[in-house]
């Protein structure tokens, strides 16, 4: 289970690469940014997957720590920051998308290039 | 627990707290926001010169976070690791905060936006100095994304230019890919070894194809940052249109952390026998640098493109340090990069100022300010000869350390390419000079000019006085500075073992010895007079009129700017471009870690 969601995260991380490389418009590179951000969500929460774990939530008396088999909460406290920071990144990425929209009257990012050489 | 290790995180939480308090109470101290910035800066200086004593002799301090100490063999909690190399490269941060936040009080004036600007600076800084002092490899990750969105922002700090947007927007992606080569290098590294904190997983690393894999992406990510070739070409965009104070934050402190996190990945993380062949890539990556940064430094049009090209071909250098690896070399590549950071801020600001000024951009609409702006032309003069490594100059210093190690690791064509970036620098920067200070006024504006305030001039004079000090103690700052960075970097045990038990084997408290030139030595001034004689003959080349068509030198200048073009158009402009050959470098510096397995 675990290989499995590992390959599809790899997997989801070269197409978000691969899709970036190739976009031309300047939200589509965002949204393949948002793929491969994805995968490392991904890779982060499988990481901490155990099959038929529950969570690890020591007060609870039917929990007992060492015994009963919990999840690897570190991995999800992980995703969690990352989800954050990505939403930051992308909230600014988008108004400055806005401001080029509003300098260069496009969004091909062939024809984004004052700055070059 | 002494008391100077329990004062670690007031260094990170100072700057922190002034960045939050800033925009509550901004309306009330509207003219001293700069004042309180110096104040905040200045106690987290000391914060971090009373931890000084301890690194400076070889320890680690550790401080964990709720005393969440590792029990068992086992680190959970997140911990600060500071030691000699990550304590330098935080107070570098804090020089040259300083002198930014000085400048930008003068530098700002009559413009907009003051509070936001402050607050974003000092996010930058604090996460730059969290940076460097946590031993935890994601609380690393959340101090990168923290520095580089403050920094994406005050790149874009002129929104009404299109090219702030577009530089801010290019450094943007680009950063990111590499934060996301970080942050699965990282799960990577969880993988093998089931930790987090850089003293367990250095601890408990596997040499496996994941594990090396895992590296290499850190090391790729952290080459973003560190704006090594091919990962470079967010630099000289998000240099030349940041505010200049925030230019010279970048390129003395931000790019710095770059250098900190490749070295502490190769020496710090791969177990010693693994890491040989990647240093040898580094060396070529360096090499590369030198060339790319040097030659595009050469028909660079706007003022602070040239600069940012030449930290480009500084950065190279650092590298070259850090993969020969010997003590020697590594302890110039510390005082290199100190010496860096002080001389390119205030070189930044010095071209600052004169863009301020005359409100001219472009080499074409600056000339003749020698007369009109005295105190800058000495000021920007003395920062090239240093920044060429001159004799006396901290310059020298670094470039003499490196090159020693070159010849003792059985590499001395590499003396050759230290020489060279030498000459390209001296070069480039001879060029802006002539252009921007002597000849003709090109523009009103520039005929209507008159000396910086005195609040810009001030830290410019500060940062180089920095830099002739560390030239003339060049012994004193080998063996009080550069050995112990050296020695933190080196001794691998040493750091795990002071982060997981706490203990400090005696043996790891001696600095290596390295004994510097003295710079009065005539001896060892060959190189120096190579790279005055090259830099002043390119320099000239480069701004006589041209030779008459079929003659010799008309030939091998015109095969000259063959190369020079193809590189100039191997910079684009299209961003997804430079993704590409920011997946392209890191995917190559995985070969190496997975041949030495």
């Amino acid at each position: 289970m675990f290989f499995l969601n590992f390959v599809a995260a790899i997997l989801l991380f070269l197409i978000g690469l691969y899709g970036l490389i190739r976009a031309r418009n300047l939200v589509r590179i965002l949204l393949n940014l948002g793929v491969m951000e994805s995968s490392t969500y991904l890779m982060l929460v499988a990481l901490g997957y155990r099959s038929g774990a529950t969570a690890p939530i020591f007060y609870e008396p039917k929990i007992v720590p060492g015994i009963t088999p919990t999840v690897d909460p570190i991995m999800q406290a992980l995703a969690l920051t990352s989800i954050v920071i990505g939403v930051v990144t992308l909230a600014l990425a988008l108004s400055l998308i806005i401001h080029l929209a509003r300098h260069y009257r496009t969004l091909d990012v062939r024809r984004i290039r004052r700055l070059r050489g | 627990m002494p008391p100077t290790l329990s004062a670690a995180p007031a260094a990170i939480l100072i700057p922190l707290g002034t960045a939050f308090v800033m925009p509550l109470i901004g309306r009330f101290v509207r003219h001293f926001r700069p004042a309180l910035c110096i104040a905040s800066l200045l106690c987290s200086g000391v914060v971090l010169l009373s931890l000084g004593d301890p690194v400076l002799k070889g320890q680690t301090l550790v401080y964990w976070m709720s005393s969440w100490a590792p029990r068992d063999g086992l680190a959970i909690g997140i911990s600060l690791s500071v030691d000699a190399w990550g304590w330098l490269i935080a107070l570098i941060t804090v020089i040259v905060g300083l002198a930014s936040v000085i400048y930008a009080a003068g530098y700002l004036r009559g413009e907009t936006g003051h509070e936001t600007y402050y607050v974003l600076v000092m996010l930058l800084i604090t996460g730059l100095i969290g940076f460097a002092l946590s031993g935890d490899l994601f609380n690393q990750f959340v101090w990168l994304e923290v520095f580089s969105v403050a920094a994406f922002a005050l790149t874009a700090f002129h929104p009404e230019h299109a090219e702030s947007i577009e530089a801010a927007f290019k450094y943007l992606i680009t950063n990111s890919i590499a934060a996301f080569f970080v942050a699965i290098g990282l799960t990577l590294l969880y993988l093998n070894t089931g930790a987090l904190n850089l003293a367990h997983v250095a601890r408990d690393f596997k040499p496996t194809p994941g594990g090396m894999i895992g590296v290499g992406l850190l090391v790729g990510g952290y080459a973003t940052k560190a704006a090594l070739v091919p990962w470079h070409f967010w630099l000289p965009d998000a240099h030349a249109a940041a505010p200049t104070p925030v230019s010279a934050l970048f390129s003395g402190a931000l790019i710095k952390i770059g250098l900190y996190a490749v070295a502490r990945c190769v020496f710090t993380l791969v177990p010693p026998g693994h890491n040989d062949l990647l240093r040898t890539a580094l060396i070529g990556v360096g090499t590369a640098s030198i060339f790319v940064g040097g030659v595009q430094m050469l028909h660079q049009k706007q003022i602070k493109r040239i600069l940012a090209y030449s930290s480009v071909a500084q950065m190279g250098y650092l590298i070259i340090g850090v993969g020969l690896g010997s003590p020697g070399a590594l302890a110039g590549a510390a005082l290199h990069a100190l010496h860096h950071a002080l001389v390119k801020s205030a070189l930044f600001m010095g071209t600052g100022a004169v863009v301020r000024q005359t409100d001219a951009h472009t080499l074409d609409e600056c000339g003749g300010l020698a007369r009109l702006m005295p105190i800058t032309f000495v000021l920007v003069s003395g920062g090239t000869a240093a920044l060429a490594g001159m004799p006396f100059s901290s310059g020298y210093l670094g470039k003499s350390l490196i090159t020693e190690a070159a010849k003792e690791s059985g590499m001395d064509w590499l003396s050759l390419v230290v020489v060279g970036a030498g000459i390209f620098t001296l070069a480039g920067m001879l060029r802006l000079i002539w252009r921007v200070f002597f000849g003709e006024h090109r523009t009103t504006g520039a005929g209507g000019a008159h000396e910086a305030p005195l609040i810009m001039l001030m830290p410019i004079a500060a940062l180089m006085i920095g830099s002739l000090l560390i030239g003339f103690s060049a012994e004193g700052m080998t063996k009080n500075l550069g050995a112990w960075a050296a020695h933190a970097l080196q001794n691998r045990d040493a750091y795990i073992g002071q982060v997981m038990e706490g203990t400090v084997p005696p043996e790891s408290l001696s600095a290596p010895e390295i004994h510097p030139p003295e710079p009065g030595d005539i001896s060892h001034w060959g190189s120096s007079i190579l790279i005055l004689v090259g830099g002043v003959g390119m320099a000239y080349l480069s701004l006589r009129k041209p030779f008459s068509a079929g003659t010799l030198p008309y030939t091998l200048i015109y095969q000259a700017r063959r190369i020079s073009l193809a590189l100039r158009l191997w910079h684009t402009g299209i961003v997804t471009d430079y993704a590409l050959w920011n997946s392209v470098g890191t995917a190559l510096l995985i070969v190496p870690l997975m041949i030495q397995r």
